[in-house]
């Protein structure tokens, strides 16, 4: 196998591959990354079993064949090389040599690639296609608000609903993210729930212009992005309901300049960042909302910003992540702050789409 | 012209309730006042807790047999006790003590330390506030306590030990070096049998006897314990009174339990599990604490044991929660021999952020062991726990060495 291309561009195809191919597994071939020659293109594949993903570029082949190499070590190999372009030669053995310039030359050890998994077939589905730009906003909006905890398997997931919308969700239990695409309808509800992993490495295929097509079976998912197809296993199991969560109504609604507010959590952060549990406070009082947190290892900070509020005095305390990583998944420069009691759910919104549900810690 | 007050001198008291099981009971059955009682536990195979007086003076002793003491006694009569009603009488001693100074260390059910350095001016004098402690003690409840006072604990503690029932025995700061003289070494709280061995065997049986003792040389044979016999030696000690409240944060709550038999099935091994996990959330939560790593201690039949841990992304605190990893961890245990003992723990533990759960089921079940916890604050432990749980506890429930009582801080805020 002989072929040349753009080094950049096997650069940006490795490293987005990268983080499929596990480094830990029982199936060392795994940690590997599929290389196939064929006339003009190569194409690059990574699996971990849960999450395939390949991607093809242009190439210049003057051999074809395929072969597999540890991708840690490709990447790495790749990263420290410039040049405009690189001629790789892989021999019988699957020892590839990667040369850019008549100076640099690295060769890797590689493996037959005989025992490499096949790249998932999906049976046809149900298929959605939206922009690249819409979906990649659905997921930074909502993705980090998946639980971490195992023993919660499904929340681990991002809940994709079709139904007169197309909701993405993600909660942890204690705070909740919703995105919502009026535009994609669907006759047939349909939900499905995918690992947060999966959604990590969605994000890295998620750019530029152009249309993602998702196309769905009962356990797999597969996304299209130009040359670029990712198939993911799905999380096996019933979502909770959602819409129970959100509060259908607020007694009062509070607009925030976005940029201020998250300066205020920022602020508050600061001294919280050692605690095992962070807490800031927010005290609602005419006219004003005032952000302030106290430890005893790092001091106090507080910020009063002027809001149009006439309600009762109250306070609330929250767990500070939770608001800052809403106000950051957002480019918005207004958002709403929804509150009823200081022992229910408030909602940050953002026009009709986004919104996010946290529920308050106890004072 | 000045007003400085001089500081008063460090004023220690050592409270020990008298013969405290049996008081307590013949407080509450006139029938039994004055009379030889022992109180007994409630299982098959158990031993004199504590005897009255009277009884004592015939020979009965803690830790004996029931055979044991009648043949001592033979008009001895047996209670079986009732942890619940100590507990709650202890916790109310402890609201008592607080009137004097907030700095109470009670170091178990029936003993307590305050250092009352500071409130001295404000009752008077020493003497003053142990009387008052010992009638407050009495109308409250008719029974009695020794007291010890003391520059500092380890003399207080002599001091209480010196004169019982109903004594009060004073050591003013120029008295010690007289009264620890003749002191027998084993009167000091910390100096147990080996250690009175090892010094009868080279002629010393008091303190004034350890005293020209170099300091080097008992440090070589004891370690740090070897400066502290040396200063005790003196009846010296700086040892601080340490309230509950300002008690280092503990690094994992656990608790373990030796089987009344050995038990060589796995699901009966899960019921103490899950006991074990009820006991360490209650503990948590009475604590403010929640913690990440749960581990399953396991010992065999052989003595051989064995501990597994799990760390969860999401800090833990209920029972139910605790058991569920414990249960987990307990799969990847083979059942190898029968089990002689199980523990469960949680470290990695931190203060309890009282984050809210979002689902309303979830919030149920948060709200459903708040009230359940409330329950067992007011009608003592195990009035409300699961069913599988409670119909082994009922039966062997004791009072475990880390008692304190519990809410006496926020009672007097």
């Amino acid at each position: 196998m002989k072929f040349q291309c753009s080094l950049s561009v096997l650069r940006e195809a490795v490293q987005m591959l990268a983080p499929v191919c596990p480094l830990r597994t029982t199936l060392p071939i795994l940690s590997n990354v599929l290389i196939r020659a064929e006339q003009g293109e190569l194409t690059l594949m990574g699996t971990d079993l849960d999450v395939s993903m390949r991607t093809t570029i242009a190439a210049e082949v003057s051999k074809t064949g395929e072969t597999t190499v540890p991708v840690r070590f490709l990447l790495d190999a790749v990263r420290r090389m410039s040049a405009e372009n690189i001629s790789v030669s892989v021999d019988d053995l699957n020892v590839m040599t990667l040369r850019a310039g008549d100076k640099v030359q690295c060769s890797l050890r590689g493996m037959a690639p005989v025992d490499f998994p096949r790249f998932p077939k999906i049976e046809a589905a149900d298929s959605v296609q939206l922009p690249v730009k819409e979906l990649n906003s659905m997921l930074r909006a909502t993705s980090y608000a998946v639980s971490r905890d195992e023993t919660r398997y499904v929340l681990n997931g991002v809940c994709f609903n079709f139904a007169e919308h197309f909701d993405v969700v993600a909660t942890d239990g204690r705070r909740l993210a919703k995105y919502t695409n009026a535009g994609i309808k669907r006759d047939e509800p349909r939900q499905i729930v995918v690992p947060s992993k999966s959604i990590t490495q969605l994000l890295q295929m998620l750019t530029g212009e152009g249309m993602a097509d998702l196309r769905f079976s009962a356990t797999q998912m597969e996304v299209t992005v130009n040359q670029t197809k990712l198939v993911t296993r799905l999380v096996d199991g019933h979502y909770p309901n959602y819409t129970q969560v959100i509060p259908k109504s607020c007694q009062h609604v509070i607009v925030l300049n976005r940029r201020d507010f998250t300066n205020a959590l920022g602020l508050a952060s600061v001294v919280t960042e050692k605690t095992k549990q962070p807490v800031i406070r927010i005290t609602l009082a005419q006219q004003r909302m005032t952000i302030s947190a106290t430890t005893a290892e790092i001091g106090d900070a507080k910020d009063i910003l002027e809001v149009k509020y006439a309600g009762d005095d109250m306070e609330m305390a929250f767990n500070p992540t939770f608001l800052t990583e809403c106000c950051q998944s957002t480019d918005a420069d207004e958002i709403m702050f929804e509150v009823t009691n200081a022992a229910s759910p408030i909602v940050l919104r953002v026009g009709d789409a986004f919104l996010c549900v946290v529920m308050p810690m106890r004072l | 012209m000045d007003y400085a007050i001089e500081p008063a001198p460090r004023t220690i008291l050592h409270v020990d309730m008298n013969a405290f099981f049996a008081s307590v009971e013949q407080a509450s059955n006139p029938a039994l006042r004055g009379k030889p009682i022992a109180v007994i536990g409630a299982k098959d195979r158990t031993v004199v807790l504590t005897a009255s007086y009277p009884a004592k003076a015939c020979g009965v002793k803690t830790g004996a047999t029931v055979y044991e003491a009648r043949r001592r006694c033979p008009l001895v009569q047996f209670v079986v006790g009732n942890p619940h009603k100590y507990m709650d009488t202890a916790r109310r001693i402890a609201l008592i003590l607080h009137q004097y100074t907030p700095l109470v260390e009670v170091c178990s059910i029936d003993e307590a330390f305050l250092d009352i350095s500071g409130s001295l001016y404000l009752f008077g004098n020493a003497t003053r506030i142990a009387h008052a402690i010992k009638d407050a003690i009495r109308t409250a409840f008719n029974i009695t306590c020794s007291i010890g006072i003391a520059p500092n604990k380890l003399l207080a503690k002599v001091a209480a030990n010196l004169q019982k029932p109903d004594g009060l025995v004073i050591v003013n700061p120029d008295d010690v070096p007289a009264f620890v003289h003749d002191l027998p070494l084993d009167e000091i709280c910390g100096i147990g049998p080996h250690m009175t061995a090892f010094f009868q065997q080279r002629g010393i049986r008091t303190c004034g006897q350890l005293q020209p003792v170099p300091r080097a040389y008992l440090e070589r044979q004891f370690g740090v314990t070897g400066a502290w016999l040396h200063e005790a030696a003196f009846g010296r000690d700086t040892a601080p009174v340490i309230p509950a409240d300002e008690e280092a944060a503990p690094k994992s709550v656990g608790h373990s339990m030796t089987l009344a038999h050995n038990v060589t099935n796995r699901a009966d091994v899960e019921i103490y599990l899950q006991q074990l996990a009820e006991m360490v959330g209650r503990r948590m939560r009475a604590a403010g604490l929640c913690g990440t790593t749960v581990a399953v201690s396991i010992r065999w039949a052989s003595f051989a044991s064995v501990t597994k841990r799990q760390t969860v992304a999401e800090p833990l605190r209920l029972g139910a929660d605790i058991y569920h990893v414990a249960q987990r961890i307990w799969t990847t245990i083979p059942l190898r021999e029968p089990v002689r003992l199980v523990g469960v723990s949680v470290a990695n533990v931190r203060p309890q952020g009282e984050q809210l759960p979002l689902f309303a089921a979830e919030r149920k079940v948060l709200q459903l062991t708040m009230a359940q916890d409330m329950v067992n604050d007011k009608y003592g432990e195990y009035t409300l726990y699961p069913a599988a749980v409670l119909q082994r506890c009922r039966r062997e429930r004791t009072i475990a060495p880390s008692w304190r009582p519990h809410g006496v801080r926020q009672a007097i805020r």
